[in-house]
């Protein structure tokens, strides 16, 4: 379940993107339904037709909702070990103040560095994974009678929720044991980030196997 | 047709209102009950004891006492925090003077306030009483209370960092609960009241204000998106596109005049140097990458915390990417962009944590993902009791109070077990422990900033006689510069005009650009006389001590010895 269903309490549900109609009285709207033929929305509609998928989807509405969870989970535990790696990796600038021209305090205190750059385009990237984890998951459901879809989901979210689980857990007591062999000047070895690279690309390389294998073993049935 | 209520339903309606009312009395006054110290003087005393109140100078105290005496924030004195704390400050010293035992005191009375709003927020949000209670705990535990506070070393509490406190982000909780509003029902007045504490927001903390500033942006992106591609949300009472522009209107109208005032109108004459005085630090943090503590420094020295650090990053992006699926797939709902702007402003506040890689900037982010931890316990609470129900048979109405139960024991647990909970000087301290030893106070007469330990019995002689020193000298009309981190304190106390606002001294000259800046002012505008420690004051500023040193002794000679402390007068 996400954060996001906070404060849904009252609120009517929607479930396979079927329309509520308005109550009666209520500050709830009928949903929305594009006006005009703006550039914009030409945009996104073209843009965003994969995802459209889900609108469609046979899944029920408890298994589509762990199923994109997961796939979330997984995209997050992704992105943070690329976040972390990138402000690892891109760490200390390459020409850090001149000692000389700071004081002792100016010495202990001003270490410029990338981290922020890390930090916001593993933010970025992130998203952008999410937005593929959640495709590669349509993509995964599409196609499928009801109760294999249903199936795939529910086989999709264990999947994910673990793989997430498993490579978010090792990349983090790896970095941890890695703070021992951190340099004076702040850096890590090419060897010890190859290394904390390892779990985010096996979990991504088992994800894209265990879907290959749900295609080829749940598609070929009749 | 609507059924006409009947008297008696009517009635015991009212009666339930009523006391739903008590009861939410009674939480608040408990929540403020742990935040609240009837102690000033032993809070402030706790405080100084272990800065001498470097971060609360640095924070408000020396922009308040500068701007107290005429000079324009940002142009004639860094304010790197903010503009609109010491305004306030200085707005309401006649009725409550300025000075730092005040200054903290109203800290923490803002801080009671905030969190009751907190509550408020977390009530409006789950619509649960015990999950907003027991949320408003586990949040007091892990900020107010962390447990990082006391890995300090000495004694102390979280507000010896104003800049860790709720003064950090003092519109966040108001700025999210007008959000939550306008998200239920989008009235013009909901948007321009999120505006305008956005602007407000600004004005008082930079760096926070500008986080609230992009979440107000993006929740108006958001309502785009959601109305472009066919999301469900509630429809705007108002015209989208004129309640938007009044929103921004109130924004930049708070945000801009209140700049105009701190600045004393040097915004529009000296934009340049009005914008290096306020915004100068978070470009240097942003654009130049000035950091304080790098990340590997972090793994080597705080491993620990590597996976709290990454849980708080984790569940920021969770919100964030799961509203960016949900508004792409047309399924947003309110209860989604509230938590995706509460995702996002919590990445914002993890920014402070990646500028200063340190355990206990952790606790920045405390409120944001709370408030996300607690709206996701209170969405699985019906479907977990609809599981156990379906395993144990029990109805589920018996088993839905269970979770908001547990999160009230796991908030009281969070707090009983961290020791700054236990040592705070609160009422229930006191009622358990009694008074606090009485220790120094500072200033006897008004038996203010009190409970010192008495190995500062030296310091504290000191910084009397050079209080009685510029007191004398200022009676007399001969203007004089404090070189030390006291200087604020002794200005405050004094009522004398600080000399060149709050120069970079010791600690915070960080580079010798800065130190001969300081240097080249003294030798050339130096006052008549100058307060000088004899020694420095450690050996991490020793370079910046002597180099001033050096300059004193090339314009200036020794009058006499003040404690630790010299006089010089100018040659």
């Amino acid at each position: 379940m996400s954060p996001a269903s906070m404060a849904e309490e009252g609120s009517p549900t929607r479930p396979h993107g079927g329309a509520v109609p308005a109550r009666p009285g209520s500050a709830w709207a009928a949903p929305t339904r594009p006006k005009g033929n703006t550039a914009v929305r030409r945009v996104f509609a073209a843009a965003l037709r994969p995802l459209r998928l889900d609108r469609d989807s046979l899944v029920s509405r408890q298994g589509r909702a762990w199923g994109t969870g997961s796939a979330l989970a997984f995209a997050v535990s992704l992105g943070l070990q690329l976040t972390v790696l990138a402000m690892l990796a891109l760490g200390p600038l390459a020409e850090p103040f001149a000692a000389s021209t700071l004081t002792a305090m100016g010495q202990k205190n001003m270490r410029p560095e990338n981290d922020l750059l890390g930090f916001y385009a593993g933010c970025v990237t992130t998203v952008a994974l999410s937005w593929a984890a959640v495709r590669l998951l349509e993509a995964r459901l599409a196609g499928l009678t009801a109760l294999r879809a249903e199936r795939a989901a529910r086989r999709a979210s264990r999947v994910q929720g673990v793989l997430a689980a498993a490579s978010l857990g090792l990349f983090s007591s790896w970095a941890q044991a890695a703070g021992a062999s951190v340099t004076a000047d702040g850096r890590l070895s090419g060897s010890t980030l190859a290394r904390l690279a390892l779990p985010g690309i096996l979990a991504l390389a088992l994800l894209l196997a265990d879907h290959v294998v749900a295609r080829r073993g749940l598609g070929s049935a009749p | 047709m609507s059924q006409p209520v009947r008297p008696s339903e009517a009635r015991a309606g009212l009666l339930r209102r009523l006391a739903g009312f008590g009861i939410d009395g009674v939480l608040v006054s408990l929540i403020v009950s742990l935040v609240y110290t009837p102690l000033p003087a032993q809070l402030a005393g706790l405080v100084f004891a272990n800065d001498l109140f470097f971060h609360w100078d640095h924070f408000v105290m020396g922009p308040a006492v500068a701007w107290h005496h005429g000079m324009a924030l940002g142009t004639d004195v860094y304010s790197q925090y903010g503009e609109g704390w010491p305004i306030l400050l200085d707005a309401i010293s006649p009725w409550l003077p300025l000075g730092h035992q005040n200054t903290i005191w109203l800290a923490m009375l803002y801080g009671c306030l905030h969190h009751v709003g907190l509550y408020v927020l977390l009530r409006a949000a789950v619509r649960s009483r015990p999950l907003a209670f027991g949320g408003t705990l586990a949040i007091l535990a892990t900020s107010l209370f962390s447990p990082l506070v006391a890995q300090h070393g000495h004694p102390t509490v979280l507000w010896q960092w104003p800049s860790l406190s709720v003064l950090r982000a003092p519109m966040d909780v108001w700025f999210f609960l007008c959000l939550l509003l306008h998200l239920r029902r989008p009235t013009a007045t909901r948007a321009v009241a999120a505006g305008a504490i956005a602007g407000l927001g600004l004005w008082l903390e930079t760096d926070t204000g500008i986080f609230l500033v992009g979440t107000l942006a993006v929740y108006g992106a958001s309502r785009f998106v959601a109305a472009e591609l066919g999301s469900r949300l509630p429809r705007a009472v108002a015209p989208a596109g004129p309640t938007f522009a009044a929103s921004l209107v109130a924004l930049f109208g708070v945000a801009v005049t209140g700049l105009a005032i701190a600045s004393r109108g040097t915004i529009f004459s000296e934009p340049g140097a009005f914008l290096a005085g306020w915004i100068g630090g978070v470009i240097n943090s942003s654009a130049r990458g000035v950091g304080a503590s790098y990340l590997t420094y972090f793994l080597r020295d705080h491993g620990a915390y590597l996976a709290p650090a990454l849980a708080v990053l984790g569940i920021g992006l969770f919100a964030v990417c799961d509203t960016t699926v949900r508004l792409l797939q047309a399924r947003a709902t309110p209860a989604s962009v509230f938590s995706g702007c509460l995702g996002l402003y919590a990445l914002g506040r993890c920014t402070l944590f990646v500028w200063r890689t340190v355990p206990i900037r952790l606790t920045l982010a405390a409120i944001p993902i709370g408030v996300l931890v607690v709206g996701a316990l209170a969405a699985l609470r019906r479907p977990l009791a609809a599981r156990i129900a379906q395993a144990t048979g029990l109805g589920p109405r018996w088993l839905e109070p269970i979770l908001p139960t547990f999160v009230v024991l796991a908030g009281v647990s969070l707090l009983l077990a961290s020791p700054s909970f236990r040592s705070y000087p609160n009422l229930w301290q006191l009622a358990r422990s009694g008074p606090p030893e009485p220790g120094l106070v500072l200033f006897p007469e008004k038996t203010e900033i009190a409970g010192l330990p008495d190995e500062l019995r030296p310091v504290i002689r000191s910084i009397r006689t050079v209080i009685a020193e510029v007191r004398s000298l200022r009676s007399r009309g001969e203007p004089v510069a404090v070189l030390d981190p006291i200087k604020t304190l002794v200005y405050v106390e004094t009522g004398a005009p600080p000399w060149r606002g709050d120069a970079s001294l010791f600690l915070n000259t960080w580079t010798r650009e800065d130190l001969h800046a300081l240097r080249d002012a003294v030798e050339r505008d130096g006052p008549e006389h100058v307060i000088f420690r004899s020694v420095a004051p450690s050996r991490a500023v020793a370079d910046s001590w002597r180099a001033l040193r050096d300059t004193l002794e090339q314009r200036y000679v020794p009058a006499h010895k003040l404690g630790v402390f010299e006089r010089w007068d100018r040659r």
